[in-house]
């Protein structure tokens, strides 16, 4: 099997990418690349890595008619490649680099939107202004050292405004359209009445139960409808899925428990909400003296845990999903270099398209069973078990 | 062996037992709704929370495998 002569290769392991510093030495030989690729010698490649997936393809083209233009090809072992390849495409580093949350929105290579971080890191992407004015250095809560919130505008926090924005927008303008009396007319307005009138009457009053689901009805729709925008919006490629950082989907358990506790505080009084968790036992009087404060100790330890659950489950399916759609991505890129890249890209590119149908219905169905269980949880609470 | 890949051993375990348990849930729940059409409804919702119960308990031994 061929793969193009670059002896840089061989002597630097860590730097195995497209080298074109090679290229910029035959410049004469073949005509120059106007990709902006040249700075890439020289920065570790952990920070590096998130620009791969748009300029895979084009980039192995590339390579190729170089090699072909300059005439040298040798002969070498193909595993050496992808060995050489699979650390960089499919490096742990650089795949969570992906999914995680950044201070700014990655672009396709080809459209040359190259800019330099604070730390001196070169990225492909357009960088988001520093409106608050704190950084990894300087946060907005903790130290330098061990940062609890640096308070930094960030990728995930502008897909969330973006989320919101256009929640708000829509709802308002639903409402508007209800309040008309009309009959629902058009594809937006029914797609939206559909799904409310889904939520309302499958998920949240069967689970809250007749007597008060309305009451509760709108905190339960505007997370149901903000988490799967945020899904939806980590479907769009480049842009990334908010919902598959634990801090957000903590928040919204969080706010979810409150509702839980809040309300069923409300309802019974707080020594009233402590007694309702454990459920009631016909038990002789012996037993229930050792029995009761175990139940109530594992109960409620069982309503942090649940409400944590919620949040991990939001997170690592989101998570993983977005993780295993860079995997599949990362396999072009190592291949890339290869004749192995022919046969196979095709069949990657249709099976990232068949996953990212799966990650689309995983979407709605996380937001579905989120709320699904947030409404059981509020349930709970109404009623002494 | 290092302790990653002891990790990864043990998160394959835990998924291998999650599998068990909603694959048991779903085909039971099938098997139901079959039997009863008419409270396919309420069988779905035990469904839903027997899976999400599974779920949050292959989650915690999965949290465990990667901070190990």
């Amino acid at each position: 099997m061929l793969y193009f002569d670059d002896k840089d290769k061989t002597k630097d392991p860590d730097d195995h990418g497209h080298d074109h510093s090679h290229s910029d030495a035959k410049a004469g030989a073949a005509p120059h690349d106007g990709h902006g690729h040249e700075n890439h010698d020289g920065h570790d490649h952990d920070h590096d890595a998130p620009h791969e997936h748009g300029g895979l393809t084009a980039e192995a083209d590339h390579d190729l008619s170089h090699a072909q233009e300059a005439g040298e090809f040798v002969a070498k072992p193909m595993t050496e490649q992808l060995q050489a390849n699979m650390a960089k495409h499919l490096e742990v580093g650089h795949l969570m680099g992906h999914v995680q949350d950044a201070y700014y929105f990655e672009c396709p290579k080809a459209l040359g939107l190259s800019f330099e971080d604070d730390h001196g890191h070169e990225h492909n992407g357009i960088p988001i202004p520093n409106i608050t004015g704190f950084t990894k250095e300087t946060p907005m809560i903790g130290t330098a050292e061990t940062p609890i919130f640096v308070g930094r505008l960030s990728k995930f926090m502008v897909l969330e405004l973006v989320a919101a924005i256009l929640l708000t927008l829509m709802f308002v303008w639903l409402g508007k359209k209800i309040q008309s009396g009309d009959r629902p007319k058009g594809a937006i307005w029914n797609l939206l009445e559909s799904f409310v009138v889904f939520i309302r009457d499958d998920v949240v009053r069967p689970a809250v139960g007749d007597h008060d689901y309305q009451r509760f009805l709108p905190f339960l729709l505007t997370m149901f409808f903000f988490i799967l925008s945020l899904n939806l919006l980590g479907a769009i490629p480049y842009l990334g899925s908010a919902t598959g950082s634990l801090a957000v989907t903590g928040v919204l358990a969080l706010l979810t428990f409150g509702v839980v506790a809040g309300s069923g505080i409300q309802k019974m009084g707080f020594a009233g909400f402590l007694k309702a968790q454990v459920p009631s036992m016909d038990l002789p009087p012996v037993m229930k003296v050792i029995l009761l404060p175990l139940m109530f100790v594992i109960e409620i330890f069982g309503l942090f845990v649940k409400h944590a659950v919620l949040a991990i489950r939001l997170f690592a399916n989101m998570f993983a999903g977005h993780l295993v759609l860079a995997i599949f991505v990362g396999f072009i890129g190592v291949l890339a270099g290869t004749l192995l890249f022919y046969p196979f890209t095709p069949v990657i590119v249709l099976g990232t398209i068949a996953f990212s149908a799966l990650e689309l219905f995983v979407a709605f169905l996380q937001a579905y069973v989120f709320t699904f269980l947030a409404s059981l949880f509020i349930g709970s609470a109404q009623h002494a078990h | 062996m290092t302790i990653p890949s002891f990790a990864a051993i043990g998160a394959g375990l835990a998924i291998i037992g999650a599998g068990l348990g909603i694959g048991k849930i779903g085909s039971s729940a099938c098997e139901s709704i079959a039997r009863q059409p008419d409270v396919a409804n309420r069988i779905q919702t035990a469904m839903i929370i027997a899976a999400a119960l599974i779920e949050g308990a292959a989650f915690f031994a999965l949290i465990v495998a990667l901070i190990a």
